[in-house]
């Protein structure tokens, strides 16, 4: 079983730290949700039922609540602002048909969408979760967590076209 | 357009994993793969010293132990119980011209056997009554 933690955590780090850097909006106290939720994956794998993928983000979401929680009951530590984006600040490729403009309009976007929305988009976009595995993760029903990813969708659209 | 927007966030770069991460996670699992192998090799030290120390020392030692009796199958012998009754009665002097007279008992002897023979599952009761007249010469006496 721990293997299974191991194989998750190495095809989804990317996702996984994604996720958790979009709850935190920092990249230390990402690592810490990640590193926590393995180190309690670890500790007890028999936990791991039903969806263990969908488990473990949940698992990493969990922590990464857990380090906001802590984070907000010492005020010193409270980042105001955006905080960390979850996207590189380097620009994409040239070949890319996309504008820089309208890449960077677009990840300020995403920054901007509500909480709800934002982890659905990048459980199903960065960590390729089926909306059962995303529903099972957030504990939402699945038409919700549908309903959460369209609007996050339309939203980012309507960014996007306002600016042309 | 929805599908478009998908793509294109699809196709921007995220902020990379830290590699301290990669080391933070799986030390974890490192240490604590360490910790159950160490555990695991301090139970069977343990195990191997109890098992030692029995040998040695748990009274009685197993060579000093009796052998325990070969586990044949013992066969069924058939059981005879065998009686003898005797009664001897004085019958009288039986007179003879040529010598002296004789002294008749008469001897009655019941010969009982029975037994069984459990292998076979056979009982039997076997009475054989015999009688006879004895002379014995008056001078014997």
């Amino acid at each position: 079983m721990r293997n299974v933690v191991e194989h998750i955590y190495r095809a989804h780090r990317q996702g996984l730290f994604t996720l958790a850097l979009s709850v935190t909006r920092s990249a230390e106290r990402a690592e810490d949700a990640v590193q926590t939720a393995f180190e309690r994956l670890w500790r007890r794998p028999r936990r791991l039922t039903g969806d263990r993928v969908a488990y473990v983000y949940r698992a990493v979401r969990n922590a990464a609540l857990d380090q906001m929680r802590r984070a907000r009951s010492r005020p010193v530590e409270v980042t105001l602002g955006g905080g960390e984006s979850i996207f590189d600040g380097r620009p994409s490729p040239p070949h890319r048909a996309m504008a820089a403009e309208d890449e960077a309009l677009l990840r300020d976007a995403v920054e901007a969408l509500p909480d709800a929305q934002r982890e659905v988009i990048v459980m199903r976009v960065y960590g390729g979760l089926t909306f059962e595995q995303v529903a099972e993760a957030v504990g939402d029903p699945l038409p919700t967590v549908a309903s959460r990813y369209r609007r996050g969708l339309d939203a980012l659209r309507q960014k996007l076209e306002g600016r042309r | 357009m929805t599908d478009k927007v998908e793509k294109v966030l699809r196709g921007l770069p995220l902020r990379a994993v830290p590699p301290s991460l990669d080391a933070r996670v799986l030390r974890v699992r490192r240490r604590r793969r360490r910790a159950r192998r160490a555990a695991a090799a301090a139970l069977a030290v343990a195990a191997c010293g109890a098992a030692l120390a029995v040998i040695l020392w748990w009274p009685p030692r197993a060579d000093e132990r009796p052998a325990p009796e070969p586990a044949v199958a013992r066969k069924a012998e058939p059981i005879t119980i065998d009686a003898s009754w005797a009664t001897v009665v004085y019958e009288g002097t039986v007179p003879l011209a040529d010598g002296p007279p004789l002294r008749a008992y008469r001897v009655r002897t019941v010969h009982h056997t029975e037994g069984t023979d459990p292998e076979k599952g056979l009982s039997w009761r076997l009475t054989t009554p015999k009688e006879e007249v004895v002379f014995v010469t008056a001078d014997m006496q």
